[in-house]
């Protein structure tokens, strides 16, 4: 497959860089026309090598790798230039290479480009036919890791082919971080969000509230019951805590009104994370006591 | 995520390169308290255009800090944001609070 695209270097740099992937049997193509409007439609993970000549160059840079964040960078830096190459270096998630392009560094750069393909393919052999998984997890509230998680959530629920763009995987982490931290703040640790409308610049009452909470044994010790399920091409995630239970109801009332908030409803702190957590699951289920909150993805 | 800040007399741009997730948030809130002890600063720029999305905590920092520089008598905008963080904030309305715009 043709999966390799080189862009923006020269035609002399572009032509060695194109030659040397050959001879280590990549197949590549240049494209330099139009090139973001090209990878924001392509869906597949390519691998793109781009040219960093000038300052301009990583203005465009910023913009593909953020609007089609599914594809591996890998970024082509003029050598003599200190600036770009340090900027640069945050946007590559793969080795960099320095121009005019050296044939011992492109060949690093081709076995990278080669593991990474067989890396790829051997994950997605392990979660091919997969019919059936189960994990359940459970933490006190003082130790649970919410970022850690709810990253590792995600990555299950993309492994199983629910969600292809890094896009779609960023909403559902950070909604997964939403679900957790309403269950440890607003469930086991009894925070009201009232006390972060305190029109101060840090909400330093609902932090210091949360700081006491989390080193007080009636609170902290409190458990976290996670659990995932995937069955037949459907999923689900089920956040439960012991608290006194979420106001349903009132989360209704915030969801609907948020379509057409007042000043001071945009101002205020609550309600948002719910439409977040909305956003990026098919469903959302709650128990009738307000205490587990089921995120479900359905069969695509 | 990184924070890059970068001063033009009273003007302070502040670029998120990356997204706000809990860790992120607490990160952006520290900063924002060392922005808000700058005496000097009146408008703030805020560039989001590597951001692809954020927790609520983060909207409520960023709002708890445009309420300060409002307080103050300064402006604060957006100027440079990613299409997904954009639909995130207009279905919240935020562009109704302070000016969102999308291309630098």
């Amino acid at each position: 497959m043709n999966n390799i695209i080189l862009s923006g270097f020269n035609p002399e740099h572009g032509n060695i860089i194109f030659n040397i992937l050959s001879k280590n049997n990549l197949d590549c193509r240049i494209i330099n026309e139009n090139i973001e409007t090209k990878l924001f439609k392509k869906k597949d993970n390519f691998f793109v090598i781009m040219g960093v000549y000038k300052i301009d160059d990583l203005k465009q840079i910023r913009l593909i790798t953020t609007n089609a964040s599914n594809h591996n960078y890998i970024f082509g830096i003029l050598e003599n230039n200190r600036s770009l190459n340090f900027t640069s270096s945050f946007y590559s998630q793969l080795p960099l290479f320095y121009l005019p392009p050296e044939e011992k560094e492109l060949k690093k750069i081709a076995s990278i480009i080669k593991q990474k393909i067989k890396n790829d393919n051997s994950e997605k052999s392990l979660f091919n036919g997969l019919k059936k998984l189960n994990i359940n997890f459970e933490w006190t509230t003082s130790e649970l890791k919410v970022s850690k998680i709810s990253n590792f959530l995600a990555e299950l629920l993309k492994k199983s082919g629910y969600y292809k763009t890094t896009t779609e995987i960023a909403h559902s982490v950070l909604a997964i971080e939403e679900a957790l931290v309403n269950s440890i703040e607003h469930g086991n640790l009894e925070l009201d969000s009232s006390l972060k409308q305190n029109g101060v610049l840090f909400n330093d009452k609902y932090e210091a509230l949360k700081l006491k909470r989390l080193n007080d044994p009636k609170y902290k010790n409190r458990k976290i019951k996670i659990s995932i399920t995937i069955d037949k091409g459907n999923s689900s995630i089920s956040i439960s805590d012991e608290g006194k239970g979420f106001n349903i109801a009132k989360s209704d009332v915030i969801h609907n009104t948020i379509n057409k908030p007042t000043f001071k409803q945009i101002m205020e702190h609550s309600g948002k994370g719910i439409s977040l957590i909305n956003k990026a699951f098919d469903d959302v289920q709650y128990n009738s006591k307000g205490t587990e909150i089921i995120l479900i993805n359905k069969k695509k | 995520m990184d924070i890059e800040l970068k001063k033009s007399e009273n003007t302070l741009t502040i670029v998120i390169d990356g997204n706000i997730d809990s860790e992120g948030g607490q990160k952006l809130s520290a900063k924002f308290q060392e922005i808000a002890e700058m005496n000097d600063i009146k408008n703030i720029i805020l560039d989001l255009t590597t951001v692809i999305t954020t927790t609520s905590s983060g909207i409520g920092k960023i709002l708890n800090f445009f309420k300060h520089i409002d307080a103050n008598g300064g402006s604060m905008e957006i100027n440079g944001i990613s299409d997904s963080l954009y639909n995130q904030f207009m279905e919240i309305h935020l562009n109704r609070i302070f000016p969102i715009k999308k291309v630098n």
